[in-house]
C-alpha cells in the first residue's frame, strides 16, 4: 500500500513541476511567441540557486565544491532561485530581444544554454561540476527523517498549491490587457510597435516571467529529488517541455495541463519499465528522445493548434447605443465581392 | 611571439574547417530563409559515414570522405523533401520551421548514438608529424584540410558568380516571390541548395573530426554555436559574409589559447557572437531586409 | 488660422545605390486630408514609412505637432498619436476581431504587470468601457457582426475595415494610410471614402494617404501631394494639379497619364 502511495506521491509531484514548465514556455511562447529552446536550463538555474542558498557551506574535506552555501531558510532560498532564473532569462532577453527575428532568439537561447551547461559541468567550483549537487536541504526536513512516507505528501501539497497559484497567475495574464499585448506581439510585432507599445519591454516581461515560473518548477524539481546533476537536465528534457505545450496547445493554458499529463507523465512513466538492453543501455533513452523530437514533428503537420487549441476569450456583451446595424447586407456583399 | 603565431597557424586550419560548416549553413539560410537548428547532426552523420566507410568496410579513405560528403548531401535533400518543405510550402509561421529543425537535431542525434554508441572513435589513418612552413608548424592532415577548403571555396565562389543555379540561388536569397514569379524553378534550386548545404555539412563535419583527431557522434552539435556565431558575424545568409566569419572565429578562438585556458576556446566564440548582436547585429556585410 | 501639423523637411534615404527618398519636403495641415500621390516607384510608400519611424532617413528632418520626431522609435511616435495602416492588411490573424481593436488603446492600467494580475476589478471596468467603445466603433465600420471571429477568417475588404477601425481606436491625431484601397471593390472605396470624410469632420482627424485611384483622391482630399523619383513634384488641390504639365510629365513617365485625365 505504501509503495503505491509514494509511487502515487511521486507522480503528482512530477506532474505539477512539469505543468509548471509547460505553463512558463505557454507564457513565453504561447502568448509572446518567443522560441526558447532552453528552457530546461532555467529550471536548472532555479534548482541550483535554490540549493547553494539553502545548504550550508561546502564540504570541501570530502572534494564537494560549490558556491555561496549560506544556508538560509528554504522559503528564502526558494525566492533567491527564482530571482536567478528570472536574471539569467533577462540577460539573455537583453541580448536577443532588441532584434525583430525569432531566430536570433532562438539562436541566442540555444547557445547560452550549451554555454552553462558547459560552466555547470565543467567548472567544479560553482556547482559541483558533473556530479552535481546532492543531500540538498528538503522544506520540514524534520519531517522526512521521521516519517518518510507521509513526507512524500508534504511535497505533493507545496508543488500542488504552487502549480495553482502559477495557473491562476497565468489566466489572470492571459485576458489582462499586457497579456493581449503580448499575444499581438506574437502574431505581429512591428504593427504593435506601431500602435505605441514599446514591445520589447514586453516581450522581456513575458520571457523573464517564463524563466522566473521555470525556475521555480527547478526549485520544486530539486526540493523532492534532493539532488541534480547536468545529466539530468539534457537537450532532451526542453524537449519534453515543448512537447507537452506543442501536444496540449499552445497559448491554452488548460492545453498545458493535459499536454504535461499526456506527454510527461503518461508517455514517460510508460516507456520507463521497458526492458533495459544490456548491450546497449542508451538504447531506451535514445528512442525516448527519437519519439518525442518526431512528436514535435508530427503535432505541428497533423494539428498545429494541439489537443486543445486556444480559444477567443469571451467578452461580457455590452449594448451597442446606437442600434440601427449598418452592416448585415453591406458586410456580406464586402465578403464576397473583395479580395485584398 | 612564437606561440601566439602557432596558434595562428590553428587558426588558419580551424577557420577552414568552419568555413565550410558556415557556408553550407549561410548558402541554405539564404534560399529557404530559415535557420537549420538540424545543421549540427548533418556533421555527425558525415563523420560518422566516414568512419563506417573507411574503418569497418575498409574502404580507401579518400573514397570513403567522398562517398560519406554525398550521403550527407543526399540525407539533407530527402529530410528537406519529405519534412522541411513540405511544411515550408505550407507557409505557416517561421516559428514552425525553426521548431521543426529543432525537433530533427533530437531525432538525428539520436539516431546516430543508438547506431555509435557516446564513445569517441578516430579515422583509421596514420597521424603524420608536424611540418614547419615559416613560422607556422602543421601537420599534413592540417596543410590538406586548408587546401580542401580553398578549394571549396573557390568552387562555391565559381558556382555562384557563373552558374545558372548559383544565380538562381542569389536571386532566391533576394526574393524569393521574385524569383518564383520570374520562372526560377525554386523547388529544384531549393533541393540542389540542400544537396550542397548537406554536402559541405558532412565535409566540413569530417574534417572537423581529422582536426580533432578523437570524436564523438555529438561532435558535429558542440560545434553548431560557434558555426552559429561565424555565419552572424558575416551576416545571416550572406555566403562571402560567412567566408569572412568563418576566418575571424577561426583566428581568434584559436590565438585566445594565448591568453587564457583553452578549455574556454569555444566560449570566445560565444563572446564574439553576443557582442556581435548587441553592436551591429545585421553582420559585418550586412544584407539588406534580412535583419 | 491653418497650422501645420506634420513637416516633412528635405528628408533622404537610400538603400544601396539607390535613392528612394530624394530631399523631399512638404507641410500637412491640421484638419486635412492629404494625399500623397505620384508613379509607382516615386517613393510615396517609403515616406511613410519613414514618417512612421520604420525607417530613418539619412538626414533631413521631420516635425509633428513641432517636435522634431526625426529620432524617436516607432512606438514613441504613435504615442504621440501618429498611427499608420498598412498596403497589405496586417490584422492579428489568432485574435478575436473585438481583441484586435482592443489590444492598440494606450494606456490601459492592465498593461502593467501589477494591475493586470492584482488589480482584476479595475482593470475589467476599463476594459468594459473600452469594449464598449469598441463595439461602436466596429458598429460603424459594418463589422459588429464579426467581433468574435478570429481576425485571419475575415475576407480581404472586412480586413480592411478592420485595419482602418482598429487606428481608430487608437485614437490617432494623425492617421496615416498606406494604400487604403488597394484591392478594394468600388462600393467599398466609396464607404471607406466617407467614413475617412466623417472622422475628418466629426473629430477633427487629419488624414495623409498613399492613394493611386485619383478619383477618390479627387472626392475626399483638400490637398495633393505629387511625387516623382524622391522629390515633391507639385502640391494643390486635384484641379490645380491637373493643369500642371509637370505633373502629366511625370505620370507620362509612370505610363498612368489616362488615370489623372480622369
Amino acid at each position: 500500500m505504501s509503495i503505491f502511495l509514494g509511487y502515487a506521491a511521486t507522480i503528482l509531484v512530477f506532474f505539477f513541476t512539469y505543468n509548471i514548465f509547460t505553463l512558463g514556455l505557454n507564457i513565453q511562447f504561447g502568448y509572446a511567441g518567443i522560441l526558447n529552446f532552453t528552457v530546461i536550463t532555467f529550471m536548472a538555474m532555479g534548482a541550483y540557486f535554490y540549493a547553494v542558498f539553502v545548504m550550508p557551506r561546502a564540504d570541501t574535506a570530502n572534494q564537494v565544491y560549490y558556491i555561496l552555501g549560506l544556508h538560509w531558510p528554504w522559503p528564502l532560498a526558494m525566492i533567491a532561485g527564482v530571482v536567478a532564473s528570472g536574471a539569467v532569462g533577462y540577460l539573455i532577453g537583453l541580448i536577443a530581444l532588441k532584434r525583430l527575428r525569432s531566430d536570433y532568439l532562438a539562436i541566442v537561447t540555444l547557445a547560452t544554454g550549451t554555454l552553462i551547461y558547459g560552466l555547470a559541468g565543467n567548472q567544479q567550483h560553482l556547482f559541483d561540476g558533473w556530479a552535481g549537487l546532492f543531500n540538498v536541504n528538503q522544506p520540514f526536513q524534520s519531517v522526512a527523517t521521521n516519517s518518510p512516507n507521509e513526507y512524500s505528501w508534504i511535497l505533493v501539497l507545496i508543488s500542488g498549491l504552487l502549480m495553482l497559484g502559477v495557473w491562476w497567475f497565468a489566466n489572470r495574464l492571459y485576458s489582462s490587457p499586457l497579456g493581449r499585448s503580448m499575444r499581438a506581439i506574437r502574431e505581429d510585432q512591428e504593427v504593435v510597435d506601431a500602435f505605441g507599445k514599446n514591445t520589447f519591454k514586453i516581450r522581456m516581461l513575458a520571457m523573464v516571467i517564463g524563466c522566473v515560473i521555470v525556475g521555480l518548477g527547478g526549485i520544486l524539481t530539486i526540493q523532492y529529488i534532493g539532488a541534480l546533476s547536468p545529466a539530468g537536465w539534457t537537450t532532451g528534457e526542453t524537449f519534453v517541455v515543448w512537447a507537452a505545450l506543442l501536444v496540449g496547445g499552445r497559448g491554452n493554458n488548460l492545453g498545458s495541463i493535459v499536454g504535461s499529463l499526456l506527454v510527461a507523465v503518461v508517455f514517460n512513466e510508460a516507456t520507463r519499465y521497458l526492458p533495459q538492453v544490456s548491450s546497449n543501455p542508451n538504447l531506451i533513452p535514445d528512442l525516448r528522445n527519437i519519439i518525442i523530437g518526431a512528436l514535435v514533428i508530427g503535432v505541428l503537420w497533423f494539428r498545429p493548434q494541439g489537443v486543445l487549441p486556444e480559444r477567443k476569450p469571451k467578452f461580457f456583451e455590452v449594448p451597442l447605443t446606437n442600434t440601427i446595424a449598418t452592416e448585415d447586407s453591406d458586410s456580406r456583399s464586402i465578403a464576397t465581392g473583395a479580395g485584398a | 611571439m612564437t606561440l601566439f603565431l602557432l596558434t595562428v597557424g590553428f587558426g588558419i586550419v580551424t577557420a577552414s574547417v568552419l568555413s565550410l560548416l558556415s557556408v553550407g549553413l549561410s548558402l541554405q539560410f539564404g534560399v529557404t530563409n530559415y535557420v537549420n537548428f538540424a545543421y549540427g547532426s548533418y556533421l555527425g552523420v558525415g563523420m560518422m559515414v566516414a568512419y563506417t566507410l573507411s574503418g569497418t568496410f575498409h574502404l580507401p579513405f579518400v573514397l570513403s570522405v567522398v562517398l560519406a560528403t554525398l550521403i550527407t548531401g543526399l540525407v539533407a535533400v530527402l529530410i528537406s523533401e519529405f519534412i522541411l518543405d513540405p511544411f515550408a510550402r505550407r507557409r505557416k509561421s517561421l516559428f514552425y520551421m525553426l521548431i521543426v529543425t529543432f525537433g530533427l537535431s533530437l531525432v538525428l542525434d539520436n539516431i546516430l548514438q543508438i547506431i555509435y554508441g557516446v564513445g569517441f572513435v578516430e579515422f583509421p589513418i596514420a597521424q603524420s608529424s608536424p611540418v614547419q612552413i615559416g613560422p607556422f608548424s602543421f601537420t599534413k592532415v592540417q596543410l590538406i584540410i586548408v587546401a580542401v577548403a580553398i578549394v571549396a571555396m573557390v568552387g562555391i565562389h565559381l558556382l555562384l558568380s557563373k552558374t545558372r543555379l548559383g544565380k538562381a540561388m542569389r536571386a532566391m536569397s533576394d526574393n524569393a516571390d521574385l524569383a518564383r514569379a520570374s520562372g526560377i524553378d525554386t523547388r529544384s534550386v531549393t533541393r540542389w541548395t540542400w544537396f550542397i548545404s548537406g554536402c559541405l555539412a558532412g565535409l566540413g563535419g569530417i574534417v572537423l573530426a581529422l582536426n580533432i583527431v578523437s570524436f564523438q557522434t555529438a561532435s558535429g552539435d558542440a560545434m553548431l554555436f560557434v558555426i552559429f556565431a561565424a555565419v552572424i558575424l558575416g551576416g545571416i545568409g550572406q555566403t562571402y559574409g560567412a567566408m569572412l566569419g568563418a576566418l575571424v572565429i577561426g583566428l581568434v578562438t584559436e590565438t585566445s589559447v594565448v591568453y587564457i585556458s583553452s578549455a574556454y576556446k569555444q566560449d570566445v566564440a560565444f563572446v564574439v557572437l553576443i557582442l556581435m548582436l548587441l553592436v551591429r547585429p545585421q553582420g559585418i556585410l550586412a544584407a539588406r531586409g534580412k535583419a | 488660422m491653418a497650422e501645420n501639423m506634420l513637416e516633412v523637411d528635405d528628408i533622404r534615404l537610400s538603400f544601396g545605390g539607390l535613392k528612394a527618398i530624394d530631399g523631399c519636403s512638404f507641410e500637412v495641415e491640421r484638419g486635412t486630408i492629404t494625399a500623397l500621390i505620384g508613379p509607382n516607384g516615386a517613393g510615396k510608400s517609403t515616406t511613410v514609412n519613414t514618417i512612421a519611424g520604420a525607417y530613418r532617413p539619412q538626414s533631413g528632418k521631420i516635425r509633428f505637432n513641432g517636435e522634431d520626431i526625426t529620432n524617436l522609435p516607432t512606438y514613441a511616435r504613435a504615442q504621440k498619436g501618429l498611427i499608420r495602416t498598412y498596403q497589405i492588411s496586417r490584422e492579428f490573424g489568432g485574435m478575436s476581431v473585438l481583441e484586435n481593436l482592443l489590444v492598440v488603446r494606450r494606456g490601459q492600467s492592465g498593461e502593467r504587470l501589477i494591475n493586470a494580475v492584482f488589480r482584476g476589478r479595475q482593470s475589467k471596468r476599463e476594459t468594459e468601457a473600452l469594449v464598449a467603445e469598441a463595439n461602436e466603433i466596429l458598429n460603424t465600420f459594418g463589422i459588429y457582426k464579426l467581433r468574435h471571429e478570429f481576425a485571419s477568417n475575415l475576407s480581404g475588404g472586412q480586413k480592411r475595415l478592420l485595419e482602418l477601425s482598429r487606428a481608430v481606436m487608437a485614437q490617432p491625431k494623425m492617421m496615416l494610410l498606406d494604400e487604403p484601397m488597394a484591392g478594394v471593390t468600388p462600393a467599398l472605396i466609396e464607404r471607406l471614402g466617407s467614413h475617412m470624410v466623417e472622422l475628418n469632420r466629426s473629430m477633427g482627424m487629419t488624414f495623409v494617404l498613399v492613394e493611386h485611384n485619383l478619383e477618390i483622391v479627387e472626392k475626399i482630399c483638400s490637398q495633393v501631394v505629387v511625387m516623382a523619383l524622391g522629390k515633391k513634384l507639385a502640391e494643390g488641390t486635384m484641379a490645380e494639379l491637373r493643369s500642371k504639365p509637370e505633373v502629366i510629365e511625370a505620370y507620362l513617365g509612370g505610363g498612368a497619364h489616362e488615370r489623372v485625365g480622369g
